[in-house]
C-alpha cells in the first residue's frame, strides 16, 4: 500500500528538524493539514490524498490593530503585493484583524515537492513581510500627509 | 551552579520553543545538543568545568575549488560587521565555522533571544556563501 501524500511530507518537514501536527480535514480522510513553525512563524500545508499533484502552503499576520480600523485597511497593500509576488494569494481573515498568505504549488510527485519546498516556503515568507512593510509604510506616509495637509489648511506652512 | 548539572537544559526548552527537534550527544567533559533547521544542522556546546560558557553553531563544507585565502577574507570582513557571530574558516577540514559564543549565569538567559540567535547564524551563513560565489 503506498505511504499517504501526507505522512510523506510530514516525515520530510520532520526530517529538517520541524516537529509537526497533522490534521484531518474530513472524515474521509481526504484532505489533510500539515503544521509546523519555522523561524518564529507557524505554516501550514494543505494537501489531498485525491490529488496528489497540488499543494497549498499558507501563513498567517497579525495586521496591526491601529491599520485594521481603518477604512481600506490592508486590502490595498495586499493588493499591490500579490503583483509582485505573482503566485501568492492574500486573503483577510477574522474581522480584518489577520490574513493569510498562501501560495498553491503544483508538483507531479511528492519528491519535486519537497525538493522545492524551503524555496517555495522563503518566497511565501518574503511575500507575507513584504506586505507587512507595505501596511505599515503605507499607513506611515498617509499619516504624514495628512498631517502635512491640516497643517497646510491651518496655514502653518 | 553545581558542577555536572546539565546547565543547557533551557536550550532544549528554546529549542523545542522554535518547534524543532533535538538530541543530546554528552560526554564526561561536554554537554552537547544537535538539532536542524530547515534541513541545516546546528550545534550548542557547553563544558561541564565551564558552565558560564555557551556556544551555539553551525558547520559547513567549502565547496571544491574555492581559495581558502578568499574565503578567509570575506570571513574577515563578516567578523567585522555582524554582530554576535564569529565565522571561522578551518583550513585542514575546509569547513567554514559559524559560531555565537556566550559568557551566562545560566542559559535561561538566552532561551528568550535563541531565535534571533539563529537567525544570523542563518544569515551570516547565507551572506557568507553568496560572497564567496560572486568571488
Amino acid at each position: 500500500m503506498p505511504a499517504l501524500i501526507r505522512e510523506e511530507i510530514a516525515q520530510f518537514i520532520e526530517g529538517e528538524g520541524h516537529r509537526v501536527e497533522v490534521s484531518l480535514l474530513e472524515e474521509t480522510e481526504e484532505l489533510a493539514e500539515i503544521a509546523f513553525r519555522t523561524r518564529g512563524q507557524m505554516f501550514s500545508i494543505a494537501v489531498s490524498e485525491v490529488d496528489p499533484t497540488r499543494f497549498s502552503i499558507s501563513t498567517a499576520y497579525e495586521v496591526p490593530e491601529w491599520l485594521s480600523e481603518r477604512a481600506g485597511g490592508a486590502g490595498d497593500s495586499l493588493r499591490d503585493v500579490e503583483h509582485e509576488y505573482p503566485g501568492t494569494r492574500f486573503m483577510l481573515a477574522h474581522d480584518g484583524t489577520i490574513f493569510v498568505a498562501t501560495i498553491d504549488f503544483e508538483a507531479p510527485n511528492v519528491g519535486e515537492f519537497t525538493g522545492q519546498f524551503w524555496r517555495v516556503l522563503g518566497r511565501l515568507r518574503d511575500a507575507g513581510n513584504s506586505a507587512v512593510e507595505r501596511m505599515v509604510d503605507r499607513s506611515e506616509s498617509k499619516a504624514a500627509a495628512d498631517k502635512f495637509i491640516r497643517q497646510f489648511m491651518r496655514g502653518d506652512r | 551552579m553545581t558542577q555536572g548539572a546539565d546547565h543547557l537544559a533551557p536550550l532544549e526548552t528554546a529549542i523545542e520553543d522554535e518547534g524543532l527537534i533535538f538530541s543530546r550527544d554528552d560526554d564526561d567533559e561536554a554537554l552537547r545538543i544537535t538539532f536542524k533547521s530547515e534541513g541545516d544542522r546546528y550545534f550548542i556546546v557547553g563544558y561541564r568545568d565551564d558552565p558560564n560558557f555557551v556556544m551555539i553553531g553551525s558547520g559547513w563544507s567549502l565547496p571544491a575549488g574555492v581559495l581558502l585565502g578568499e574565503a578567509a577574507e570575506i570571513a574577515n570582513s563578516l567578523n567585522v560587521r555582524k554582530k554576535f557571530v564569529k565565522t571561522a574558516v578551518w583550513e585542514e577540514e575546509r569547513d567554514a565555522l559559524f559560531t555565537v559564543e556566550l559568557c551566562v549565569t545560566s542559559a535561561e538567559e538566552i532561551r528568550p533571544h535563541f531565535g534571533r540567535l539563529l537567525d544570523v547564524l542563518r544569515d551570516t551563513a547565507a551572506e557568507f556563501f553568496a560572497e564567496l560565489r560572486e568571488e
